[in-house]
């Protein structure tokens, strides 16, 4: 039988599945290893959820986990490089915005991790400076260079690749 | 930033991240393995080192008192730490207990764009700032809202936000443009920057237009203050050269408040630079449930109150408790438990998050929590970050669409009474 307490975690980690897997989803850009990021993390929050279940934002304690996960899988190698569908150079899709998406993906993945973190939870996840320096542990100026090497980083990936606006609406 | 990596940005916002397939996630699995290593000694152990590295970056914040806590259950009692006096406060004055019931309107965004959310307000309830995502590349206009009358602002840059507006309409924040934050201010319909850095944000607005803020120098930043918006920004002075932080409140009398650290691993210290210049007095921590706090950072000045958040360290777990400063007695005042600040008003009362899903409202009377477009609580991720000094008026965010894969916030106005 259910405790009361398994209840209330499954109740909360279903409802918040969506983001979570977004969120594991864009970090690793994988789904199999967005699936086993997530999972992790609700064995994790289960394992300290009479704690953690009383916590202050703990969506944002949950995104932190979720990031502190990827950050040390890539630390530690634990991940094999797998990279998108679709190479960066296959751009015969007619949808202008399909394209774009794959090569952004693809140059996204090449960014080193932390900036990569920091590049989704800002603008992927629309989260406030201040959020993504609590979620990373580290000072909002720490995350502002991030964001500034990120997007770099970024410039130098995609240069030449000619991106069109893409016609999908606002995000 | 570059024109490029303006681009970037915006080509990122708009990136859907949505897996083309369902989620393989076993709920009971993890629930299993969670209960497995909590009965292993051998696993706990491996994983300690595991959480450990979790527990350094992301400690567990818990309300103290918890989030059922009643009107009158473990006010913060106050003392002091440090070297400054001890101070005994008088308990909780009988002001009137403020609102009892708050209702949710959406605000009109220009544009009609789907998602938007309010940054900021003024003391009297007539000014909300905040921002909409319309996805055209030119980053996010902002909106002054006054009653029921919105106005669109495209600043340069993107990032765009407007944290704190005066009784005037005079709105102060940042854009994030050229690699790094700007200053700004809306006056009289016009935005312009301010003067004086090439880089940092402005964070509050006192009633007869002083602007306080940050330079930002790198990872750091020092607390500044512009005494009108046409005159340049000075440096607020610091206990030690080592010292950094941001000024985040400042009142007509031109007293200023800010929350700053000794260094980027320093404990951070709430200063305030009384008119008139001079080194900053640090105030000392209060007392909360359990013994003297180990921090205090202040997050609004409002009509004399220092409002922010007292932490306690237990073991792992970090508590936080809602405190109250009030200028002219040189004492916290007892609040009672419940919600985690983020903004106060003139009356020390406190806007912030209660536990997962909701905000709500803290006054001397205990907790009143803010309620959906239906009226109901726990489903709709609340966000408030300003309340007015009478707590009529309350600006924030509510997800539309709860637990839906894409989630849409609305900049929302609670109405109280």
């Amino acid at each position: 039988m259910p405790d009361a307490s398994e209840q209330e975690f499954v109740e909360y980690f279903r409802a918040r599945l969506p983001m979570l897997q977004r969120l594991a989803y864009s970090l690793c850009g994988d789904g199999d290893e967005a699936d086993d990021l997530v999972q992790e993390t609700a064995t994790r929050l289960f394992q300290r959820w009479s704690r953690a279940s009383r916590a202050d934002h703990i969506d944002a304690y949950v995104r932190a986990v979720v990031v502190r996960l990827f950050l040390d899988s890539r630390r530690k190698g634990w991940w094999r490089i797998r990279l998108f569908a679709a190479p960066p150079d296959a751009r015969h899709a007619e949808d202008g915005g399909v394209e774009d998406r794959t090569v952004l993906w693809a140059a996204l993945a090449r960014v080193p991790p932390r900036q990569r973190a920091v590049l989704v939870l800002r603008f992927l996840h629309d989260l406030p400076v201040d959020e993504v320096a609590r979620t990373m542990g580290c000072s909002a100026g720490t995350v502002k260079s991030q964001t500034s090497h990120g997007l770099a980083a970024m410039r130098r990936l995609l240069d030449g690749a000619d991106l069109v606006e893409t016609t999908k609406g606002a995000a | 930033m570059t024109a490029d990596e303006d681009r970037i940005v915006d080509l990122l916002r708009r990136l859907d991240p949505e897996p083309v397939r369902p989620v393989r996630v076993d709920l009971t699995a993890a629930v299993h393995e969670a209960r497995r290593r909590r009965r292993s000694r051998r696993t706990m152990s491996v994983s300690a080192a595991g959480l450990a590295v979790l527990a350094a970056v992301s400690v567990p914040l818990v309300v103290g008192g918890g989030p059922s806590a009643g009107p009158a259950s473990q006010p913060a009692s106050p003392s002091t730490s440090g070297s400054a006096p001890a101070t005994i406060a008088p308990p909780a004055t009988t002001a009137p207990g403020g609102p009892t019931a708050c209702t949710a309107q959406p605000l009109p965004v220009p544009g009609g764009h789907a998602k938007s959310l309010v940054t900021g307000g003024d003391p009297t309830g007539r000014f909300l700032a905040g921002r909409s995502y319309p996805g055209d590349g030119r980053g996010n206009p902002v909106i002054l809202w006054d009653g029921d009358r919105a106005r669109e602002y495209r600043l340069p840059g993107s990032d765009q936000r407007m944290v704190d507006v005066n009784a005037a309409g005079v709105a102060v924040g940042s854009v994030y443009l050229d690699d790094r934050p700007q200053p700004y201010v809306i006056r009289n319909g016009r935005p312009a920057r301010l003067p004086g850095l090439a880089s940092g944000e402005a964070t509050a607005v006192s009633a007869d237009g002083r602007i306080v803020g940050a330079r930002q120098i790198g990872d750091r930043q020092r607390p500044v203050l512009w005494s009108d918006p046409d005159t340049a920004a000075v440096e607020l002075p610091l206990p030690g050269p080592r010292w950094e932080g941001t000024a985040i409140g400042v009142d007509s009398a031109g007293t200023v408040v800010g929350k700053i650290h000794d260094g980027p691993s320093g404990v951070t210290r709430t200063a305030v630079w009384r008119a008139g210049g001079g080194g900053p007095e640090l105030l000392p921590t209060p007392s909360v449930e359990g013994g003297p706090a180990s921090e205090f950072v202040a997050h609004s000045l409002r009509g004399g109150w220092i409002t922010g958040v007292a932490f306690r360290d237990e073991g792992k777990v970090r508590r936080i408790y809602p405190a109250r400063y009030h200028l002219a007695t040189g004492r916290y005042e007892p609040l009672p438990s419940g919600v985690s600040p983020s903004a106060g008003n003139g009356r020390g009362w406190v806007v912030g998050p209660v536990d997962r899903m909701d905000a709500g409202l803290l006054t001397d009377a205990g907790t009143l929590r803010l309620p959906d477009l239906d009226g109901r609580t726990g489903r709709y991720a609340a966000v408030a970050v300003s309340v007015s000094d009478d707590a009529a008026v309350i600006g924030g965010q509510l997800d539309v669409e709860p637990g839906q894969k894409s989630l849409v916030m609305r900049a929302i106005r609670w109405s109280c009474r």
